[in-house]
C-alpha cells in the first residue's frame, strides 16, 4: 500500500466510505427481514 | 407498441450510436481506446461498472424471478459489499499502480506468461459464452412480442452495440453507461409507480397477499449445499463469486482501470456496493407486485406466446381443458386473496395458499405441454415481464421500457466486447505475434476484434434463449471458471507462490469444479466459486514449496 499524507487522507476517505456502504447495506437488510417478519409468516 | 414507443425505441438507438461515434475523436493511441487514457471521474466510471453488471437479464428474468419466487433471490448479492471493501484494500491498488491494460498482464509480471495466457483464454472463453446468453434476453422479449425471428431481434442489439464499441472505444462506452443506467433507473421506478397506481388493493394490502404466498421470504439461513440461494451461500459463495468478477474480469478491471487514480478507482467500486442491494430489491419488489397485479388480472396459462399458439395448433383440445380449470382456479385465487384483505387471519391466509398451489399445478401442467409440443423447457419466468409490457402498460411506458431493456442489454455487452478486445489484442496479439505495433496497427486489430467477438456472441445468443431461466445461465457460466481463475490471483498475493503451482493449481482448480458440476450437479453453482479458489490456492501452495526462487513484482 502506498505511504504519504496524500496515501493517509486516501485512506480515511475509504474507510468513510466502507462505513456508509456498511451502514446503508445494514439498514436495507434490517427492513427486509422487518418485512419477512411481519408479512412473510 | 404504438407509433410513439417506435420512436422512443428509435430516438435512444440513434442518440446512443451517434453520442458513441462522437467519442472515438481525438482517440489514436491504444491506451485512449482502451483506457481512456486513465482518466475518467469516479463516478462515471461507477455508473459504468453497475451498467455493465446489470444486464436486460437482470430486466427480465430478475423481475419474473420475484413474481415466481419472491424476494429471497437477492441472498446471490449478500457478498457483493463485502468483495467490493476487500477489492478496495487489495486488488484495486495492485492492478491501478502496476500500469497494466489487462488484469492478466499483471499475472505475467507476477508468475509468467503461460498462467498469464491460460487465465486470459479462460476469460475469453467463459465472457464470449455469457455475452451471448446477455444478448439473447433482449432477443426473447423481441421475439416474444413483435414475433420476430430471434436472429432479426439479437441482430437490432447487437449491430448498434458493435458499431459504438468498435468506433468509440472505452469512452463511447463509459459515457453510454451513464446514460444508460439513467434510463434503467427511471424506468424501474416509473414501473413501480404504476404498478402501485394500478393496483387495485393498497401497498399493505399488496405485501400481506405477497407474504401469504411465500412472495416476501427474503432470509433462508439452512446451510443446505444443494439450495441454491440462502444466506450463506449469498455470503460466501456471492463473496467469492463478486471478487472474481469484480476482481479478476477484464470487463469490470477494465472499467476501474480507466479511472484518474486509486482513490477514485475504489470510490466507483464502492458507489456499487452501496446501490447494488437497494437497486436488486427494488427490481425484485417490481416481481412480487406484479404477482399481485395478475392475482386480480387474469394471466395467461402461458406467458410465452409463441408456445401458446404452438400448444393451441398440436393441441387444442388439452389446452382448451387447462384453460378451464385454470380460469376457474384464478377465480378462487383472487376470492382467497380478497378474503386476506378483509381479514387477515392464519385461516384465509391458509386458504390462499391452497388456491395459489392450485394456480401453480395447472400452469405447471399447461408448461409441461408445451415442453412436450415444442420440445424446448415449458419454463416461461422471462416472459412475465414482456407480457406485462405489450398488454397492461400505457402508450409511451412500453417504449420506456423496451428502450431501458435495450439499454440495460448493450451497456453490458458494449463492457464486455470491449474487454474481449482488449484481452485478444493485449494479452495474446501483442504478446505473442506482434510485439512491435504501431498503436494505428494495434488500433486497427482492436476494432477487428471487437466486431469478431461481437458476431460471436451474436451467434452464441441465437442458441442460449431455450436455456431456462437466463440469469441462471450466465450465472452457471462464470462460476465454472470464476473461482479458479480468482484463486490464481489469490497466489498472486501470497509471497511465497510460484508460477509452477499458478499454472498447475489453475488446471487442478478447473479439473474439480468439472467433476463438482457434472459428478454433484445438486450442489448449489455459487458454491463452485468457493471450491475452485480453494482448489487453486492450497494445490498451488503445494506445488510452490521447494519451487525456486523468482522475482516478483509484488
Amino acid at each position: 500500500m502506498a505511504s504519504g499524507p496524500n496515501s493517509a487522507n486516501e485512506n480515511r476517505r475509504f474507510r468513510q466510505i466502507v462505513v456508509r456502504v456498511v451502514s446503508l447495506q445494514l439498514v436495507v437488510l434490517l427492513l427486509l427481514g422487518v418485512l419477512q417478519i411481519y408479512y412473510g409468516h | 407498441m404504438t407509433a410513439i414507443d417506435w420512436i422512443i425505441v428509435a430516438a435512444y438507438l440513434t442518440y446512443v450510436v451517434t453520442d458513441g461515434v462522437r467519442r472515438a475523436k481525438g482517440t489514436k493511441e491504444i491506451e485512449g481506446y482502451f483506457l481512456a487514457n486513465r482518466d475518467l471521474p469516479w463516478w462515471a466510471v461507477g455508473l459504468s461498472v453497475m451498467a455493465t453488471q446489470l444486464s436486460a437479464i437482470t430486466m427480465i428474468g430478475t423481475t419474473g424471478q420475484g413474481a415466481t419466487d419472491g424476494m429471497r433471490f437477492i441472498q446471490f448479492y449478500f457478498g457483493l459489499p463485502i468483495a467490493m471493501v476487500i477489492l478496495g484494500v487489495t486488488l484495486v491498488p495492485f492492478l491501478h499502480r502496476a500500469k497494466v491494460f489487462t488484469a492478466y498482464e499483471y499475472l505475467e509480471r507476477r508468475f509468467d506468461a503461460k498462467t498469464r495466457s491460460l487465465t486470459s483464454f479462460l476469460f475469453l472463453l467463459s465472457r464470449a459464452m455469457s455475452c451471448g446468453a446477455i444478448i439473447s434476453a433482449p432477443g426473447v422479449v423481441f421475439s416474444a412480442i413483435f414475433g420476430w425471428d430471434l436472429i432479426w431481434s439479437v441482430a437490432l442489439m447487437g449491430i448498434p452495440t458493435v458499431i459504438y464499441t468498435m468506433i468509440g472505444g472505452v469512452q463511447a462506452v463509459t459515457w453510454a453507461d451513464v446514460k444508460q443506467m439513467v434510463l434503467i433507473v427511471g424506468a424501474l421506478i416509473a414501473i413501480v409507480l404504476f404498478l402501485i397506481v394500478k393496483l387495485p388493493v393498497n401497498p399493505h394490502d399488496a405485501l400481506t397477499i405477497a407474504g401469504a404466498a411465500g412472495r416476501m421470504r427474503t432470509f433462508d439461513f439452512s446451510f443446505n449445499l444443494n439450495e441454491t440461494y440462502t444466506v450463506w451461500s449469498g455470503l460466501i459463495g456471492g463473496t467469492f463469486l463478486m471478487l472474481s468478477y469484480f476482481g479478476t474480469d477484464q470487463s469490470q478491471a477494465q472499467r476501474y482501470l480507466t479511472a484518474r487514480s486509486v482513490d477514485e478507482a475504489r470510490s466507483a467500486l464502492l458507489m456499487s456496493a452501496y446501490w447494488k442491494i437497494p437497486l436488486q430489491a427494488l427490481i425484485l419488489l417490481i416481481g412480487v407486485l406484479l404477482f399481485v397485479f395478475y392475482t386480480f388480472q387474469a394471466p395467461p396459462l402461458l406467458y410465452n406466446p409463441a408456445h401458446e399458439r404452438s400448444v393451441r395448433a398440436a393441441d387444442s383440445a388439452s389446452f382448451a381443458a387447462l384453460e378451464t380449470r385454470y380460469a376457474a382456479a384464478l377465480t378462487d385465487r383472487r376470492v382467497a386473496a380478497r378474503q386476506i384483505v378483509e381479514g387477515n387471519e392464519p385461516s384465509t391466509r391458509e386458504a390462499f395458499r391452497a388456491r395459489e398451489a392450485a394456480v401453480a399445478r395447472i400452469r405447471s401442467e399447461a408448461q409441461d405441454l408445451a415442453s412436450r409440443v415444442t420440445g424446448e423447457p415449458g419454463r416461461d419466468v422471462n416472459y412475465i415481464v414482456p407480457h406485462f409490457v405489450l398488454f397492461v402498460l400505457p402508450i409511451g411506458f412500453a417504449g420506456i421500457f423496451i428502450a431501458a431493456v435495450m439499454a440495460a442489454a448493450m451497456s453490458s455487452i458494449a463492457a464486455e466486447l470491449n474487454s474481449l478486445s482488449t484481452a485478444t489484442v493485449i494479452d495474446f496479439y501483442k504478446r505473442w505475434f506482434k510485439p512491435q505495433g504501431t498503436d494505428a496497427h494495434y488500433l486497427t486489430i482492436s476494432k477487428v476484434a471487437t466486431a469478431f467477438w461481437g458476431l460471436f456472441a451474436c451467434v452464441v445468443a441465437t442458441y442460449a434463449a431455450t436455456l431456462g431461466s437466463l440469469i441462471e445461465v450466465v450465472n452457471r457460466f462464470g462460476s465454472f471458471f470464476y473461482g479458479s481463475i480468482l484463486g490464481v490471483f489469490l497466489l498472486a498475493m501470497i509471497p511465497r507462490a510460484r508460477a509452477r503451482g499458478a499454472f498447475f493449481g489453475l488446471i487442478a482448480g478447473m479439473a474439480v469444479v468439472a467433476s463438482v458440476a457434472f459428478g454433484a450437479p445438486s450442489v448449489a453453482f455459487l458454491w463452485q466459486n468457493v471450491i475452485g479458489a480453494v482448489t487453486v490456492v492450497v494445490v498451488g501452495m503445494g506445488l510452490s514449496a521447494g519451487a525456486p526462487d523468482q522475482a516478483t513484482t509484488t
